[in-house]
């Protein structure tokens, strides 16, 4: 094991793979949907990595995967320089304490029968801090630093708007003093004016508390708002990561600079101007078997090796999966 | 000339329910231009999508209710129309499609009997034409071998080809409206954009006017010629896209338009979020519906009920201020710092 | 679909054989045998009727013989044959086999049987689907109240109303016995009512259901008639939970023609089913059982063909 120095990141996944088997027929070979395929990220203490792509394309299941939720088939996951992705279940219990997961939908992922009150204070009975007065008093604390009314605490989910229910998870996430927080597209569901609010939120939760997010999300905007670096993910793979900033200023791969320029942006002139590249085909089941790169289907600058060769992540800061990236895009 | 097609006046829907009077939609107006995309935008619950299930006479009865109000479609009332008549102008002359190509598509039929039915019934196909017109309508929207493809169901097809196959079949009897309720939201980007890459196309070849329906300021920049804004049931802004995103003038407007990230500028600081929630419908306030979120709130917003006032030759707002500018500029500064 | 008849095929001789397994040595296993009557037969007398029905052979020996004769591959004295199922002779009624029984008795309980799923389907869907679409208005609670009814009451007691009504008050039909398909009509009637109360109140939640659907928006926006919407668009999605009901419903079905055809002296399997379970007919009643078992594995496997070919999402496998 080694010792963690203050360059190791908090977080780490290397060449993480998560298959699943998908249902044999009789007479074919077993065949795998390659739900994340190779994955190597860092998380630094106190920042904010973004995860954008497509659904389908493993960002949850590579969340789920660090905690232990999703089986690794392959690779490592690293917990402050500590090898944590074969952890028994007792063993990954303090972790659980560290890591912390909120979600999309709000509405499913709290439970009907208990009040607020119950759903903040459960993970502190599970962890067993506090005393039980203090535990309620904690509650109420949590929720009005997620701006929830602390009189709140004996009603019922039902009784909240989307935006409310997910500062409720919000409070639960953070209940047990986290580390990391892993957020799984938490304003996907939400109106605007609303994800704006838990936005907000968020960020003043990790000023205050100095946490570090992992944060998924399929909105660009979003993420470039949000996140320190952000990671692009195609079928499983990372197909582009750097931070914030170069990866919106100055995109690389093909993917990436499709994805943001499929984005319209709340400005008619910039809209009528934009020259769009407009994506053509979608994204393949993940069952499927590439011999090169898995964008070559629907790649604008693809040459006849692309099909052959499966380009791996490389660069130091910014780094890229495409030999061919920064080529310009023929006008189609 | 631009020829007026559809033109609703006043539209009000109640909806019935355990908790009270619903009203969903109150004393709505607008109106169409032939070939124009006109854009309704809103955060859920405002009442979009119930104030074009209305025109249609596709409002769940009970627990709704239209208790007011006409809509003209060549100088007849659709709200006052025969079952019968009504019938014979959905799907043929007004059509709709809806946010989940996952659930809008019936998954017991083939592609191929839900498309025929449709011609079959408003353009008295054949079997045979209707099918022959389907697949030329499903190449028409991008599906690639569409002769083999009509015959598969809905489940085998992803949610971007269903979105595809409801436009065609909606676009079938060439309607001169388009009702389209979120048509994207469901979608991915890149998918998103190719439909909505696809609905200009075919408003420009078909000149079908459509309204849009959308929550996304974006796509409203993207397609709408004129924008409609919705808070709480009602109309609060009209205005032009492109003087709405230019000068808005309704504080909810400015407030949606601040509250988007934007995915060409940098992150600064926070981000200018509208406080508090939607006001229930059940139990709205006597003034203004906005007025518990608004930033520049007064007295008399309280009491009083804005209503929509010309502002500008082509705008109207729902608000007794004339002009945000002001503070407009202090968002703008906040944004770009 | 080849491969989903074959494998159900195989699972369908395993399960006769369990059944047949099961049943012979379940039978045997109670006190007393079929030679026991009231009277006391002498010794002889009952030893040389025991070796007439092998019933003197040790049981092992009786079970290999009369499996090979109802696998069709064993004659009654062990020589090997080829042919159809043979159950032998039924120990009871003399000079009859059980296949000449069961040939007498299966197209009178397979008519009945039939009539009353019918029944139960016609009445119950067409029931279900007028009270979904009269929702929560005098005419649903009507239907539902003769369905919640038609549920709860028994079927030997709706049997003896029905021949008081139907019979003696206003003669209409036939009282009991067999020659016309109208002696059939009182009996489906009381067999299949019960199943068309639940099948109803399926159709009328399934279609509820349905009814709240996207595609069903869809199917109105189109500019549909609502008489289409509902038998094109609606009506398949909410038949599913009856079709599902139906291998239950054929089980239950089964189960009341004992009673029901005892009560109009029907002469069908159920009867003699009754009568060989009291009497120790072995091979009568294994014969019945083998019957059934047939009978509503085939309604199973109908069953998944059919919901199949409603719903194209599902692949038999
Ligand atoms: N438990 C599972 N069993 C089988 N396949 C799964 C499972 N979980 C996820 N997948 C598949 O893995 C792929 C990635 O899913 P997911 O991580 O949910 O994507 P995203 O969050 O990016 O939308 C999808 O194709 C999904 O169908
Ligand atoms: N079937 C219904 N029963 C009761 N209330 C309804 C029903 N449908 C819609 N409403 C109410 O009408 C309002 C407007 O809904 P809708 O038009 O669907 O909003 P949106 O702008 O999101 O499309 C909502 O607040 C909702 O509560
Ligand atoms: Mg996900
Ligand atoms: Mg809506």
């Amino acid at each position: 094991m080694t010792e963690p120095s203050p360059t190791t990141p908090l977080l780490e996944t290397n060449n993480l793979m998560v298959y699943f088997s998908s249902r044999k027929k009789w007479g074919e070979p077993q065949r795998f949907i390659r739900a994340v395929d190779g994955v190597s990220l860092s998380l630094r203490e106190g920042e904010t990595l973004g995860l954008v792509g497509e659904s389908g394309c493993g960002k949850s299941t590579l969340a789920r995967a660090i905690l232990g939720l999703a089986p690794v088939t392959a690779g490592s996951v690293h917990y402050r320089g500590q090898r944590i992705d074969q952890f028994s279940a007792r063993q990954m219990r303090p972790l659980r304490q560290e890591i912390q997961m909120i979600f999309q939908d709000p509405f499913a992922s709290l439970n009907p029968r208990m009040s607020v009150g119950q759903i903040v204070t459960e993970p502190m009975s599970i962890f067993q801090l506090y005393s039980r007065r203090e535990r309620r008093l904690e509650a109420m604390r949590l929720l009005d630093l997620v701006g929830l009314n602390p009189r709140y605490m004996n009603r019922y989910p039902h009784e909240f708007s989307g935006g409310q229910r997910q500062r409720i998870g919000i409070a639960r996430a953070l209940a047990v003093s986290p580390k990391i927080i892993l957020c799984d597209e938490p304003v996907s569901a939400l109106d605007v004016s609303i994800q704006a609010q838990v936005i907000n939120l968020l960020q003043d939760l990790q000023q205050k508390l100095g946490l570090s997010y992992l944060f998924i999300a399929h909105d660009l905007a979003v993420v470039r708002h949000i996140a320190d670096r952000v990671g692009v993910m195609y079928l499983g793979r990372l197909v582009e990561s750097t931070d914030t900033e170069r990866l919106y200023n100055n995109p690389q791969h093909p993917y990436t600079r499709a994805l943001l320029s499929s984005s319209p942006v709340p400005d008619p002139v910039a809209e009528r101007q934009r020259t769009g590249i407009a994506l053509p085909g979608e994204i393949p089941s993940p069952e499927t078997e590439f011999p090169g790169c898995r964008f070559f289907d629907r790649c604008l600058i693809r040459e006849a090796s692309c099909q052959t060769h499966d380009p791996p992540l490389e660069g130091t800061e910014h780094r890229v999966a495409c030999p061919l990236a920064g080529k310009e895009i023929a006008e189609h | 000339m631009v020829e007026t097609i559809l033109e609703v006046k006043d539209l009000s829907v109640r909806f019935d329910t355990e908790e009270g009077v619903v009203g969903a939609v109150d004393r709505v107006g607008f109106t169409l231009m032939r070939g124009e995309t006109l854009g309704l935008v809103g955060e859920s619950g405002c009442g979009k999508s119930v104030t074009n299930l209305a025109l249609l006479g596709l409002v769940p009865s009970p627990p709704g209710k239209i208790v007011g109000g006409e809509a003209l479609y060549r100088g007849e009332n659709l709200l006052e129309m025969s079952a019968g008549k009504l019938s014979r102008i959905r799907g043929n002359r007004i059509a709709m499609i809806f946010q989940d190509p996952m659930t809008s598509l019936n998954p017991f039929m083939t592609i191929a009997d839900q498309m025929t039915e449709v011609t079959m019934l408003h353009l008295r196909h054949t079997y045979s034409e209707a099918i022959k017109h389907a697949i030329t309508m499903l190449g028409n929207v991008g599906i690639a071998s569409p002769e083999s493809r009509i015959h598969g169901y809905p489940h085998q097809f992803s949610g971007g080809m269903r979105q595809r196959v409801m436009i065609a079949m909606a676009l079938s009897c060439k309607p001169e409206i388009l009702i389209a309720d979120e048509p994207t939201t469901a979608l991915d980007v890149t998918i998103q954009a190719q439909i909505l890459e696809l609905m200009k196309q075919l408003q420009e070849s078909e000149g079908t006017a459509i309204i849009m329906i959308t929550h996304d300021m974006g796509v409203v920049a993207n397609i709408c010629h004129r924008v409609h804004v919705m808070y709480a049931g009602r109309i609060v802004e009209q205005a032009t896209c492109e003087e709405l995103f230019a000068r808005p003038r309704h504080p909810y407007t400015l407030g949606l338009l601040d509250s988007v990230p934007r995915v060409q500028k940098s992150a600064a600081g926070q981000l200018l979020a509208i406080d508090g929630q939607p006001p229930d419908l059940v139990h709205l306030p006597v003034g203004c519906a906005f007025e518990p979120r608004c930033r520049f709130s007064e007295e008399r917003c309280l009491k009083e009920q804005p209503m929509l006032r010309e502002m500008t030759p082509s705008g109207r707002a729902a608000c007794f201020l004339d002009s945000l500018d002001g503070s407009k500029a202090l968002s703008k500064e906040t944004m770009d710092d | 679909m080849v491969r989903f008849l074959i494998r159900r095929l195989l699972w369908f001789l395993l399960t006769l054989w369990t059944v047949f397994t099961v049943s012979f040595f379940l039978m045997r296993a109670v006190p007393g045998g079929p030679f026991d009557g009231d009277r006391k037969l002498e010794p002889d007398v009952k030893r040389m009727i025991e070796q007439r029905y092998n019933v003197d052979q040790p049981k092992w020996k009786q079970y290999v013989t009369h499996l090979g004769m109802a696998a069709g591959v064993l004659s009654e004295d062990g020589q090997w044959r080829w042919g159809l199922p043979d159950l032998g002779p039924s120990y009871r009624i003399r000079d009859y086999t059980v296949n000449q029984i069961i040939a007498q008795g299966l197209p009178i309980s397979a008519a009945l049987g039939i009539l009353a799923l019918s029944f139960g389907l016609v009445f119950g869907v067409t029931a279900g689907i007028i009270a979904a679409l009269n929702r929560q208005n005098f005419t649903d609670t009507g239907v539902m109240l003769l369905a919640t009814v038609g549920i709860a009451v028994p079927n030997f007691w709706m049997a003896s109303i029905g021949i008081i009504l139907f019979v003696f008050w206003i003669p209409l039909l036939p009282a009991a016995g067999w020659g016309s398909l109208s002696h059939l009509v009182l009996p489906a009637f009381c067999l299949g009512a019960p199943y068309a109360a639940y099948i109803a109140r399926l159709t009328r939640t399934g279609m509820l259901e349905v009814l709240h659907q996207d595609y069903i928006r869809t199917a109105y926006a189109k500019g549909l008639p609502a008489r289409r919407v509902i038998m094109r668009h609606a009506l398949k999605g909410a038949l599913l939970p009856v079709v599902s009901f139906l291998g239950p419903a054929a089980a239950g079905i089964l189960t009341g023609s004992l009673v029901i055809e005892k009560v109009f002296h029907l002469s069908g399997t159920g009867t003699y089913f009754v009568e060989a379970a009291l009497q120790r007919d072995y091979p009568l009643a294994m014969g019945v059982v083998l019957v059934y078992t047939v009978v509503l594995y085939t309604m199973n496997v109908i069953v998944d063909i059919s919901y199949a070919v409603l719903d194209p999402r599902i692949k038999l496998q």
